[in-house]
C-alpha cells in the first residue's frame, strides 16, 4: 500500500471516526493505524538496515543533523510485531512538525506526531494537526517498551503499541 | 544496533556530554534501584558548583543545554524538589538568552504535572503559550499514609487510599498506553479477570502529562472502577508506579506480589486467583 491509498483511506475513516466513541482506541483507529504501519517503509531491524544501506537522497532522515540521525536511529527498537519504542527529543530538538511527520511515517508511526512539543509553522504542520487530531492515543509518550507488554517511564521516548 | 549506526555518516563530535551519559544509563539492564543510582552518582558528579547553588546564569551558556536535558532526564527518573528547582533554575537561564525552544518549556510543564505543582505549571503556561490544557486546581493533603487523586463534577481531590484490609490488586495503567488498554479490556470483559473486579483498584502514574479527559472518559464508561491519579510518594508501600500495566498484590495493605505487563498465558494471575478467591473459600468450607 503506498502514501496515496493510505492518504484516500485517511479521509474516508476520518469520516466515519466522528461518531466513533473513543474508549482506549476505536476499531476504526485500529484499521487506520494498521494501514499506516503496513504501507511503513521500515518495520523492522532489518527493513532498517536495508534502508539506510540505500537510503534515498530525498529520505526524510536526511533532515536531522549527523548526530541527531545517529542517536534516532540508535533509539529505534523493534520486537517481532514491529516498531516498539523510540525517541522523541532529535525531532524536538532539529525537525519542523512537517518533518517529524514524515520521518514517523517511515516507521508506520505518524499518528505519534502530535505529542510532540514543536510548533505549528506553516499550512502544512496545521494540516497534519487537523488530520491527527481526532484520532484516539496508542502512543505513549515519555515511556518506553521495555519486554513484553510492559511501557516504562523513559525521559524522551514514545512507547507504541507493538508493545 | 553498531551494524545499523555504520550504515549512517559519520559524526564530527568525538566528546559525549552529560546527558549522553545519563541517557545510556537510562537504558542498561540492572534493577530500577541500582540503575537509578548509577545515574545520579554520574549526574551529581557531572554538574558544575553553580547548578548545585542555583547560580545557573553563571553557567557558561554553551553548557546550559547539555546540563537541562541531563537534569530533565534524571529528575524524570527521581523527581525530588531539589531537582526540579534545577531544572526551573537552567529553564530560566535558557530563557533568558533567548535560546529556549518549546521542548524546553514543556519539559519543565511536565515536570511540575508530574510532581502535582499545577499552579505552577499553570504559571508556566500562561508565560510562555504552551500548548497544552489548563489544569485544575489542586491542593495536596499534608500528613503521611497513602492517598490518591480521584476525579469528581467539582474538579480533583485528594483522598485518602481505601480501606486496605484484606486482598487488594493495584493495577497501574495509563489510558495511552496500549498495553494497559489491551490488559484493562480483558480484565473488564467480564470474563477470565472478573474475579479481581471486586478487589481492584486502577491508578494512573504521575507522568508527565494530565489526561483528565480520557480519565473521566474511562470513568464515566467503568463508574464501579474508576481511575485514580497517582500522588507522588503516596502509593501504598512497594507499589511501584514507574511502568504500566503492572498488577500489585496486596494484602492488608502491604505488597506481597507483582505482575509486570498482562501476561498471555494468565498461568501467574490464575495463580493469584486460587489464592485470593478459592483457598479463602475453601478455608471457609472447611470446620
Amino acid at each position: 500500500m503506498n502514501y496515496k491509498n493510505v492518504a484516500f483511506l485517511c479521509l474516508t475513516l476520518f469520516s466515519a471516526n466522528a461518531y466513533a466513541g473513543c474508549p482506549g482506541t476505536s476499531p476504526i483507529d485500529r484499521q487506520l493505524s494498521l494501514a499506516e504501519e503496513s504501507a511503513a517503509p521500515i518495520q523492522s531491524e532489518a527493513g532498517l538496515l536495508d534502508y539506510l544501506n540505500a537510503m534515498p537522497q530525498n529520505s526524510p532522515l536526511r533532515a536531522f543533523s549527523d548526530d541527531a540521525m545517529a542517536s534516532f536511529v540508535a533509539s529505534l527498537r523493534f520486537n517481532e510485531k514491529g516498531l516498539t519504542s523510540f525517541s522523541t527529543i532529535e525531532m524536538e530538538r532539529e525537525l519542523t512538525l512537517g518533518q517529524a511527520y514524515d520521518v514517523l511515517s517511515l516507521l508506520g508511526a505518524q499518528r505519534s506526531a502530535r505529542r510532540l512539543p514543536i510548533p505549528i509553522q506553516g499550512e502544512r504542520d496545521s494540516e497534519i494537526m487537523k488530520m491527527l487530531s481526532p484520532r484516539c492515543e496508542d502512543h505513549h509518550y515519555s515511556y518506553q517498551c521495555v519486554g513484553t507488554g510492559t511501557c516504562k517511564t523513559s525521559a524522551s521516548s514514545i512507547c507504541t503499541p507493538k508493545c | 544496533m553498531t551494524v545499523l549506526l555504520s550504515a549512517l555518516p559519520k559524526s564530527d563530535s568525538s566528546t559525549s556530554t552529560l546527558y549522553d551519559t545519563v541517557r545510556d544509563i537510562e537504558s542498561r539492564p540492572e534493577t530500577d534501584g541500582d540503575r537509578l543510582r548509577i545515574m545520579r552518582h554520574a549526574y551529581d558528579e557531572g554538574i558544575p558548583p553553580a547548578l548545585r547553588s542555583l547560580e545557573c546564569d553563571s553557567i557558561p551558556i554553551d553548557r546550559r543545554e547539555d546540563l537541562f536535558l541531563a537534569t530533565h532526564l534524571v529528575v524524570v527518573h527521581r523527581p525530588d524538589a531539589l531537582l526540579v528547582d534545577r531544572l526551573i533554575c537552567l529553564h530560566d537561564a535558557i530563557v533568558a538568552t533567548n535560546n529556549a525552544r518549546p521542548y524546553h518549556h514543556h519539559r519543565v510543564h511536565g515536570v511540575l504535572v508530574a510532581s502535582r505543582r499545577f499552579s505552577a505549571a499553570n504559571q508556566l503556561r500562561s508565560k510562555f503559550g504552551i500548548s497544552v490544557s489548563e489544569l485544575p486546581a489542586l491542593e495536596l493533603a499534608g500528613g503521611t499514609g497513602p492517598r490518591r487523586l480521584l476525579l469528581s463534577e467539582d474538579g480533583v481531590t485528594d483522598v485518602p487510599w481505601p480501606n486496605q484490609e484484606g486482598w487488594q490488586i493495584v493495577a497501574v495503567v495509563h489510558p495511552h498506553c496500549a498495553p494497559s488498554q489491551r490488559a484493562m479490556s480483558k480484565v473488564m470483559d467480564g470474563s477470565t479477570w472478573s474475579w479481581m473486579l471486586p478487589m481492584l483498584t486502577l491508578l494512573v502514574p504521575a507522568g508527565s502529562a494530565w489526561e483528565e479527559g480520557e480519565m473521566r472518559k474511562w470513568n464515566a464508561h467503568h463508574p464501579t472502577h474508576p481511575m485514580a491519579a497517582e500522588v507522588p510518594g503516596r502509593t501504598p508501600k512497594g507499589v511501584a508506579t514507574n511502568e504500566t500495566p503492572v498488577f500489585h498484590l496486596l494484602q492488608n495493605g502491604r505488597v506481597i506480589d507483582t505482575l509486570r505487563g498482562m501476561p498471555e498465558d494468565g498461568e501467574a494471575l490464575e495463580a493469584w486467583r486460587s489464592r485470593v478467591v478459592e483457598e479463602p473459600m475453601e478455608r471457609r468450607r472447611s470446620p
